[in-house]
């Protein structure tokens, strides 16, 4: 017959160790009568064994071992396995964690902004580039927009030196089919955008333009399994049907985007065509209610001088795509926009329906810039 | 409970731990462990059927009548007694000791632990019965001799 003389560590345990160990965890009360009566048990064995003739120390050596492993007994005694403080902490850990897994993706929305996330496809993306016939080859910039709390209407625009263009698009009828089976608040809308530039077509050999492909984030709580949503059709180089030339001749290329927020310097750089500027951002750029946020733009320079050398003189000229979530709700009946448009394509007065909207940014810049021409 | 009263099993009762016993090791013959086919209960009632009984007596009971054929260890003792207790069949109280040594716990059957000891036995019987035909029909045995 083999009995272990201790715990698992294989120690030695004092009667004192044995009892605590054996009696860990339950109630106070329940605990001292345990505990008096496994003392009652081991003194009077130790007090058998002292009169066979063996030392004190070796008759509660003999008595405790007689015993057998406390945990055993200890979960015997309380009834569950969990007897050690570490066995509680675990399971109080994993329920955080587990908890704050959950609340993470169930009751705490995604952080606002766009978050440009480099260049590389999803299977997602691949997709829907695939779907699209126009969409042509190249390297494009990734991107996902969540959109602020309080989005009623969101307002796209591509905007070129030889044309404006503006869509909204109401949100209400997004949020009632996403917002199902959510934690309330903690619903986003969220879209998908990959945009390209595009160096000339067959319709507009000489000029440059962006190609824009967006989507809809589904949400995971969407109302049904199969629900296919295009994105707004704002951003390509395709208007109704028909391409529109944007009038744009590159020399050189310039790219930025920000969020043409009032105060904020907006840095402008230039690179040389082969020079690809993809963005990865770890933190979302901002995306504020009313007002116009440039998702990509693809400036190009210089503007011809009067002699006809390029010439990085004069005001650069360029083409953006750009957003404006806008909280109240979207103009019903038919009217359109209305708005002004001055010799240098600055839109002012801009208007949809009864909604007055600010004016989006200029789609030419005063910098000048020190460039190598390619 | 009255210690002098002993009800139908008498002391007959105190063979159950014998039949236990021998139980037991058939049991063991088989790969079984008694223990853990819920014997225990049941040896554990059978010992505090005559008399309230402490821990230690218990053990020292269980372990002579079965001779030594349950390995009861001490410390599992204790927790089988408390869910006894848990389960009613079992009350306890503490005792000073007759020796004038420390003060000792001694548990006694309940009215429904003798019920449940009454049902146990039953259930026992014809365990053992099941298992006395399937092992003694193929030895070749017919029946009890004695």
């Amino acid at each position: 017959m083999t009995r272990r003389a201790a715990g698992k560590s294989g120690r030695v345990l004092s009667l004192n160790q044995y009892i605590h160990r054996a009696t860990l965890g339950l109630p106070r009360t329940e605990r001292l009568d345990a505990a008096a009566e496994l003392r009652a048990h081991l003194l009077e064995r130790v007090a058998e064994l002292e009169k066979k003739g063996f030392a004190r120390e070796e008759a509660e050596f003999l008595a405790v071992r007689a015993m057998g492993d406390p945990a055993p007994i200890n979960r015997g005694l309380l009834g569950h396995a969990f007897t050690a403080r570490l066995g509680w902490s675990v399971l109080a850990l994993a329920l955080l964690g587990g908890g704050g897994w959950w609340a993470a993706n169930n009751l705490m929305p995604p952080k606002e902004g766009v978050a440009y996330t480099g260049s590389d496809l999803t299977l997602e993306d691949l997709r829907a580039l695939q779907a699209d016939t126009n969409a042509p080859k190249g390297i494009y910039q990734t991107a996902t927009i969540t959109y602020p709390v309080g989005t009623k209407t969101v307002y796209y625009t591509y905007m070129t030196p030889s044309a404006f263009n503006i869509q909204p698009k109401n949100m209400l009828g997004e949020n009632s089919k996403n917002i199902t089976g959510r934690w309330p608040g903690s619903y986003r809308y969220q879209e998908r955008i990959l945009i390209t530039e595009l160096q000339g077509s067959k319709d507009c050999p000489q000029d440059w333009g962006l190609y824009a492909n967006w989507r809809v984030i589904p949400s995971r709580f969407w109302n049904t399994g199969a629900v296919y949503m295009t994105g707004p059709g704002v951003g390509t180089s395709t208007m109704n049907g028909k391409e529109v030339c944007t009038g744009l001749k590159r020399q050189f290329i310039q790219r930025h985007f920000a969020a043409p927020l009032q105060n904020i310097a907006h840095e402008i750089e230039l690179f040389p065509q082969t020079y690809r500027s993809i963005t990865n951002t770890q933190i979302p750029f901002p995306l504020a209610l009313n007002h116009w946020t440039i998702l990509h733009l693809l400036g190009l320079n210089p503007r011809t001088a009067g002699n006809g050398t390029p010439s990085l003189k004069g005001k650069a000229h360029g083409v953006y795509l750009a957003v404006l979530p806008s909280d109240q709700a979207t103009p019903e009946g038919a009217a359109g926009p209305s708005y002004g448009q001055d010799s240098q394509g600055h839109v002012h007065f801009l208007r949809y329906g009864k909604q007055v909207l600010p004016d989006p940014p200029a789609p030419d810049w005063e910098h000048e810039f020190q460039a190598v021409p390619f | 409970m009255g210690g002098s009263s002993y009800g139908w099993g008498g002391p007959f009762a105190v063979e159950w731990l014998h039949y236990l016993a021998i139980q037991a090791t058939l049991l063991h013959t088989l790969g079984v462990t008694p223990l853990k086919s819920g014997t225990l209960d049941l040896a554990l009632l059978a010992s505090l059927e005559r008399q309230p009984r402490y821990g230690l007596e218990i053990l020292q009971y269980v372990n002579a009548r079965s001779d030594g054929a349950f390995d009861l260890r001490e410390g599992s003792l204790y927790p089988a007694l408390h869910r006894l207790v848990k389960s009613g069949w079992v009350e306890s109280e503490w005792q000073e000791s007759d020796k004038g040594g420390a003060p000792r716990k001694y548990y006694r059957l309940t009215e429904s632990g003798q019920a449940a000891l009454g049902a146990k036995k039953t259930e026992w019987r014809s365990l053992r019965g099941a298992l006395d035909a399937l092992l003694l029909t193929r030895l070749g045995w017919s029946g009890w001799s004695a």
